[in-house]
């Protein structure tokens, strides 16, 4: 399967809940389902609301990713190898901690906004990236890192030449299934005050308007799934891991 | 060309080898051989030190290998092991390249040398050069493993149970390449193998390890000869006999034409004569005349003496 062909399930998902949370089709709807009128979440509003939960589920994402990956590189080399336990441990504990718990923590020294949503994505991604990462690195067969050796790379080179590329589709699949659940999981972040898709449906709860909720959360779906479409189109087909054949 | 002086490795409280003294000439084709654990494949990675000895030193072309970056050293000498270790995500000509990279060749150069590589070990360039590991069989594996090896022209191969992995009809082609490619590069090549059928077959000089020792070493017909009763109980009991289908009948003939015996096929073997001696009850068998020369025959007693 190509990753075009990958890509186009949840392409096509993220378009279709993207029109249902269009204030047309979705006003369209709840009238016919004779929920009465309610005011809709206009179409600007809901895409400049998009642009910020984008940026806030990157932001956390990517330093997921930065922290996970160079951890799992720490700890996987000879060097490293006695941080290992620490680092798992904590890891997993944050992962423990209810992003909410973070936000809410997060409060005082943060502030509200965007920064304490994006440093709970951060501690609760990063844990599968981390163990993904060093998985990977475990599982690159003992007889390729002794042929690499053998032949006169350098630790540097066997690291780019080998470890690396042979990692690279498990690690890119932990990144994709992460930034799916920060995507989903940035909506918590209304609760912390940074504007997010969350808000509609925070609002819509105070103010039990149900269209506002279902605009929210069929935005949030579909940039969840727009993000699974785009990564499996930028960083290949979900992993089958490259096997040693000999 | 490799010189091991005194050396003992310990690894932790286990004794790996013992005091070993062992040189390897220039052109060799010197195998190492032994029980599991008796240390061969530790006194191999010496050569390009994947091990450090405990006491003792190597020399390998003439220099003490603590004196050379690891790296280099390695870049040097040709390795191939059992498990070949192709990279999976890379294709065959790119494993082949993979030394010559790393020593910075030109593009152009390392393409050439990569075909001639894998024609060297009779894989077609056209065919295969792009294909992946996993699209080979074991034998075509460990084809491109010592095509990879003999990349950047070392003139050292190091080779660990290299036919262990393969299948025997693989193994039996494999062999004959291998001394078809020493008879052709004239490469110094070590092998470990725990098969004494190919150690005898593949030998030039002959090394028997036990526990970490030298228990004898030479050529192939001295170390059996002389060998005592464990070279005997691991090589086999008919080692000798074994060995005689690897030497050419003709070698050993004499031009003393025996009109009468019995006559053996022109490209017949050792054990080839000695067989039909013994179906035919007699003590002399015939070859038929080569292109350019008379009538000839073998005695057993020329046989057994394998005086030429």
């Amino acid at each position: 399967m190509t990753r075009f062909q990958a890509a186009r399930g949840p392409l096509a998902l993220a378009l279709a809940l993207g029109l249902l949370a269009h204030p047309g089709v979705a006003g369209t709807l709840w009238g016919a389902l004779g929920q009465g009128r309610v005011v809709p979440v206009p179409a600007a509003r809901l895409a400049a609301l998009a642009g910020q939960h984008a940026l806030v589920a990157g932001l956390g994402v990517l330093g997921a990713a930065v922290l996970g990956i160079g951890l799992g590189l720490v700890v996987t080399r000879p060097a490293g190898r006695p941080l290992r336990r620490l680092v798992e441990t904590v890891g997993a504990g944050l992962q423990a901690i209810p992003p909410v718990v973070v936000v809410a923590l997060a409060f005082p020294a943060l502030g509200f906004g965007l920064a304490p949503t994006a440093l709970a994505l951060v501690a609760y991604a990063v844990l599968p990236i981390l163990r993904a990462t060093m998985d990977a690195l475990d599982t690159v067969p003992q007889d390729l890192r002794e042929a690499a050796r053998a032949m006169g790379l350098t630790p540097l080179q066997r690291l780019r030449e080998v470890d690396l590329p042979l990692a690279a589709p498990v690690v890119a699949g932990a990144v994709r299934t992460a930034a799916v659940l920060a995507v989903a999981t940035a909506a918590v972040g209304a609760l912390a005050g940074a504007a997010t898709l969350g808000t509609p449906i925070v609002i819509g709860l105070q103010t039990q308007n149900t269209l506002s909720v279902l605009q929210g959360a069929a935005a949030t779906a579909s940039l969840a799934f727009l993000a699974e479409g785009g990564l499996v189109l930028a960083l290949g087909a979900p992993a089958r891991a490259a096997r040693a054949t000999a | 060309m490799i010189a091991f002086d005194g050396i003992s490795v310990r690894f932790g409280g286990a004794t790996a080898l013992d005091g070993v003294t062992e040189e390897v000439a220039e052109g060799e084709l010197c195998v190492l051989v032994g029980p599991s654990g008796s240390g061969k494949s530790t006194l191999l990675r010496l050569v390009n030190r994947l091990v450090e000895p405990t006491e003792g030193a190597v020399r390998v072309r003439g220099v003490d290998v603590r004196a050379v970056e690891a790296a280099r050293l390695r870049r040097s000498i040709g390795y191939v092991i059992q498990s070949v270790g192709l990279f999976p995500h890379r294709t065959v000509a790119r494993n082949v390249a993979t030394v010559p990279r790393l020593l910075g060749w030109p593009e152009a150069r390392i393409e050439a040398r990569v075909r001639e590589m894998l024609a060297l070990v009779r894989l077609d360039p056209a065919e295969f050069a792009s294909r992946r590991p996993r699209e080979l069989s074991g034998g075509q594996a460990q084809r491109v493993g010592i095509a990879r090896a003999l990349a950047a022209d070392p003139d050292i191969l190091l080779m660990d149970e290299p036919f262990g992995a393969v299948d025997p009809i693989a193994r039996r082609d494999l062999r004959a390449e291998l001394r078809r490619i020493h008879a052709a590069t004239g490469k110094t090549i070590l092998l470990v193998t725990h098969d004494p059928g190919e150690a005898i077959e593949l030998a030039s000089r002959l090394v028997v390890l036990r526990d970490g020792r030298v228990v004898a070493s030479g050529g192939p017909s001295e170390v059996l000869g002389g060998g005592g009763a464990f070279v005997r109980a691991l090589l086999g009991g008919d080692a000798a006999l074994r060995a005689l289908s690897l030497v050419p009948a003709r070698r050993l003939a004499e031009p003393d034409p025996a009109p009468d015996a019995p006559a053996l096929a022109a490209d017949a073997t050792l054990q080839d004569a000695l067989s039909l001696m013994i179906e035919s009850r007699r003590t002399r068998v015939r070859l038929p005349a080569a292109e350019s020369g008379a009538e000839a025959s073998l005695s057993l007693a020329r046989l057994v003496e394998r005086r030429p």
